[in-house]
């Protein structure tokens, strides 16, 4: 087939980003709730991006994602609530000194949630990259689940079970997509790198990867700790969209680290640009499949709405992918122009 | 003085109920794991269904509740099969990773199916003989009857399962599949049975385990599995995973360890389900093999 | 006595109740060619586990250039200069072999640790500086895009030297069997090791492949100035390669000489032939 040409690859990458730059600043034409969508579907895909470094590029494989992204939702959260609101907030315990008396901008804010959340991260990755396959697995999930049990009962900094309200609605589709290309420039270019290179020789043999002198562990913690700090940045993105924080285990508890890897497992464990395709399918899909929570009038019937249903019918096409077509959309591999071309002239050819 | 000491009657028993719990869920995760090598993450949600079958054969089909107990026992037994046929056999062959992947999937498919079936507000599981509740003194310590069904009914299932693996033929190949599957169908065992044999029996307990945690905190709702279930794996950690006497060691080590720092220590009640995470975290970094032994490292 | 690129001291190592190594030692010259025989089992992949650090002997020490590197890390090992091919080809398969190749060479960039070991025990070496490379990499600065095109250049010349640069875009999974245990050896020689350890590098080879992998190995080991030790089953290939030769049966040294001196040893034959009753 056909090779396409370096620069025809830039002149349509950039008439893409143009093309991407006209829909989001028309956005708004779509209606307040599609363009919340919008804004969700990047949240979701720097959760999914920086978990797939993680999970599919690096090969080890973590549960515990919803903790850092808890992690930067609440610092975040916490950095830029106004004091009168936490006064309001925190009526069991007051909040603890200094975090009670200062209130910061949104980007030193997100960005200091990526950092704690990172530092977190290397805590948590120390002791747990020790261990190998599914014991990595149990280990971050226990982690995580320390960190959610820690924000609820926390009062003195989180609030407990009270949860965080009246967090500012800062995040629009702007911050949303413009951290989500900073998250894949930064992560594809590490990928593409020789670094990537060590990354993806640890996923597929350790032993030879350390053979051939690399050091596993602190390959494997460098790209823990960075998928941590995007995880951070997409919790504190979250935390100001959705403007209530709570530790319940069905909002940033382990069902969070599920639906990212939904995504993840659509998309193709190790790609990027899989993971982002992974992410915009799950935001749609779950929010087309509410149509079956809420009731429905047919000529005249009401077909009672079931609650849950969206998720039972997400978990039963999880499962079908992970049987049938383990590879997901995009396998390890990266959706590019040169894809496109040969899968239309595909098409073309079958049609003759 | 005997305050304290009937504290610690109260507490002592109610370790070794909510041990006897743990202890019956681990062996089913270390089953499975010391045969396929695959955490079952969906037991704990086996465990949750067992339950929601047991109010429902009690509640919609009126059937009396040792009849209602024992069908959803069945059913639950049922239910492990069928997960392994459609779900795990498929993978057998696969990255040992992608089983892991499907059995979170089929936890997640389990909880959602719960909501949408059984509904997502939690229901009051008063479907069992009032009874049970009866109080019977120790002492001076008020201990439910309950706790004493919940003690003699797991220590009789274990006497089972030690008959089973000890004294049938599926046992015997259950035995030697965990040691080595080529070999175990080479001497003429079925394999696939064998392992639908395996699911079965941790369902069936499981099962039962749920069923008594359902009249010990009478309340059903679809994530009721979740802390448990990991809780119990985390048990069958600490004794060994694929050790079957290591599970039930497990499990009751964490029941003693949740009960005693809580009653020693009340201001640390909050934290209750952080310690289990921390002993794992403890034992994952310093024994990983937990306290039998079974695995070492794999061949280079 | 430093004259010894590899020393290893007497050492055991056991799986549970099995020793597979008994009370082994040997030693290396620099620039020698040494091969390590024994039947099946023998232990001989279990020593090359624990030269290059994959397992740690219960007891007895292994010297490299005079330095103690038993129960060292393999990453370390490899990379103050100790290089291996597997027996049972352990490539990345699902990267290209040029990729297999780079990766081989990605440590000598980032080698902090081994140059901090080197210099403790020997001044001479110098002083590893810190490089924020990872930081480079991925904002592409000048000096990363040189350094990856200079190890794209090396990558390409080795395989060149292998024969294998019209692979070198290939999937390593869709070479043939003995043109993967070739990349292998280009992995291996890419981590830049001053001793080569082959693991059976003629097994699955037909008679013509496996003269050609001979030249090979003398030429490379000719213009890198490597000092080589390998296991092979193929006699005619060590018996023409090496100028010392171990001989290994259940764990333990039963014959150690010239290729002529091993071939009319007693115990060695009996070895041979007992195994091949059993087998
Ligand atoms: N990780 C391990 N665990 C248990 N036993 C092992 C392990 N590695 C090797 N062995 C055993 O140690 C003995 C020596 O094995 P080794 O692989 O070193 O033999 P070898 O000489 O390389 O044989 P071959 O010519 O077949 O490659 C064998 O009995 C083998 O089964
Ligand atoms: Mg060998």
């Amino acid at each position: 087939m056909k090779r396409i040409p370096l620069k025809i690859n830039l002149i349509l990458t950039i008439a893409f980003l143009i093309g991407i730059y006209f829909f989001l600043s028309n956005v708004s034409v779509l209606g307040d709730y599609w363009s919340r969508i919008v804004t969700l579907v990047a949240i979701y895909s720097i959760m999914a991006v920086s978990y797939t470094l993680v999970n599919g590029i690096t090969g080890i494989f973590s549960l515990g994602q919803a903790g850092f992204i808890a992690i930067g939702a609440y610092t975040s959260a916490l950095l830029t609530l106004s004091l009168q609101q936490k006064e309001m907030s925190f009526f069991i315990q007051p909040l603890i000194w200094p975090l009670n008396s200062i209130q910061i901008g949104f980007l030193p804010a997100t960005i200091i949630g990526g950092l704690v959340a990172a530092f977190f991260a290397f805590l948590i990755g120390y002791p747990s990259l020790r261990l190998t396959g599914d014991y990595f697995a149990i280990a971050t999930l226990a982690f995580a689940e320390i960190i959610r049990i820690l924000i609820q009962n926390l009062y003195g900094v989180t609030n407990g079970t009270l949860g965080l309200k009246g967090i500012n609605p800062y995040t629009n589709v702007w911050w949303a997509w413009g951290w989500l290309l900073v998250t894949v420039l930064i992560i594809g270019s590490l990928k593409y790198s020789s670094y990537g290179r060590a990354l993806r020789a640890i996923s597929e043999d350790p032993v030879a990867a350390k053979v051939m002198g690399i050091d596993v562990f602190r390959h494997q913690m460098m790209a823990f700790v960075i998928s941590g700090f995007f995880a951070g940045i997409s919790g504190a993105l979250y935390a100001h969209w959705i403007t209530t924080l709570d530790p319940r285990p069905t909002s940033l508890g382990v069902m969070l680290t599920f639906y990212v890897l939904i995504m993840i497992v659509i998309g193709g464990l190790g790609s990027i640009t899989g993971a982002i395709l992974g992410a915009i399918f799950f935001a749609f899909v779950s929010q087309w499949l509410r149509i079956f929570e809420s009731n429905i009038t047919i000529f005249g019937f009401t077909i009672p709405g079931v609650p849950g249903m969206s998720m039972l019918i997400l978990s039963v096409l999880f499962i079908v992918v992970m049987i049938f077509w383990r590879r997901g959309l995009m396998g390890k591999e990266e959706l590019n122009w040169q894809k496109i071309y040969n899968f239309f002239k595909k098409v073309e050819v079958q049609n003759e | 003085m005997d305050i304290g000491l009937n504290a610690l009657i109260q507490n002592i028993f109610n370790s070794l109920s909510l041990g006897s719990l743990y202890a019956l869920i681990a062996v089913g995760y270390t089953m499975v794991y010391g045969i396929l090598r695959l955490i079952n993450f969906a037991h704990g949600d086996i465990f949750m269904m067992g339950t929601y079958f047991a109010f429902y054969a009690i509640t919609i089909f009126f059937l009396p509740w040792y009849l209602g107990f024992l069908v959803a026992i069945l059913i639950t037994g049922l239910l492990g099969f069928s997960i392994e046929k459609i779900a795990y056999r498929p993978l057998r062959n696969a990255p040992r990773i992608s089983s892991l992947i499907t059995a979170i999937g089929m936890s997640f498919f389990l909880e959602s199916f719960a909501v949408v079936v059984f509904g997502g507000i939690p229901k009051s599981f008063n479907v069992y003989p009032k009874f049970f509740s009866d109080i019977i003194l120790i002492g001076q310590s008020r201990i439910p009857l309950l706790t004493f069904i919940t003690i003699g009914v797991t220590f009789f299932l274990f006497l089972i399962l030690w008959w089973i693996l000890y004294k049938t033929k599926i046992g015997l190949a259950m035995r030697a599949i965990s040691v080595d599957i080529p070999t175990t169908s080479l001497m003429g065992a079925n394999v696939n049975n064998v392992i639908s044999m395996t699911f079965v029996l941790g369902s069936t307990f499981a099962a039962v385990a749920g069923i008594l945690w359902a009249m010990k905190y009478p309340q059903v709702q679809p994530y009721m599995g979740f802390t448990p279930g990991l809780k119990a794996f985390i048990a069958a950690v600490i004794g060994g995973i694929g050790s079957i006497q290591g599970a039930i060691v497990g499990g009751f080590l964490l029941g003693f360890l949740e009960i005693m720092i809580v009653g020693f220590f009340p201001s640390l009640a909050g934290y209750r389900d952080v310690f289990a995470y921390v002993v794992l975290v403890i034992i994952l970094m310093f024994r990983p093999t937990g306290i039998f032994k079974i695995y070492s490292e794999q061949k280079v | 006595m430093n004259e010894n690129i590899l020393k290893i001291d007497n050492i055991t190592v056991k799986f549970g109740g099995l020793i597979a190594v008994d009370s082994f030692s040997m030693y290396i010259n620099k620039g020698e060619l040494i091969g390590l025989i024994g039947p099946n089992g023998a232990g001989k992949t279990t020593v090359f586990n624990a030269i290059t650090g994959i397992y740690k002997p219960q007891s007895g020490k292994i010297f490299f250039k005079g330095i103690d590197i038993t129960g060292q890390s393999p990453q370390l090992i490899n990379q103050i200069g100790i290089a291996r091919t597997f027996q049972n080809i352990r490539l990345f398969s699902d990267m290209s072999v040029m990729e297999n190749v780079m990766v081989g060479q990605h440590s000598y960039f980032t080698n902090g640790k081994a140059l901090k070991f080197l210099h403790k025990h020997d001044p001479s070496f110098p002083k590893p500086s810190w490089r924020p490379w990872l930081v480079g990499a991925i904002l592409k600065t000048p000096s990363y895009l040189k350094a990856e095109k200079t190890m794209k250049e090396k990558a390409f010349e080795l395989l060149k030297k292998m024969g294998l640069q019209k692979y070198a875009d290939f999937k390593a999974s869709a070479l043939p069997y003995g043109q993967q245990r070739k990349v292998e050896i280009a992995r291996a020689l890419a981590t830049n090791p001053s001793l080569l350890i082959l693991d059976e590098p003629a097994a699955g080879m037909n008679p013509h492949e496996s003269e050609e992998l001979l030249e090979t190995v003398k030429k490379i080991m000719k213009e890198f100035s490597l000092t080589i030790l390998l296991i092979e089953h193929d006699m005619k290939f060590v018996m023409n390669l090496c100028e010392r030769i171990y001989v290994l049966d259940y764990g333990k040294l039963i014959s150690h000489g010239s290729p002529y001196e091993v071939q009319n040893d007693k115990k060695v034959i009996e070895a041979y032939l007992g195994d091949e009753v059993y087998a």
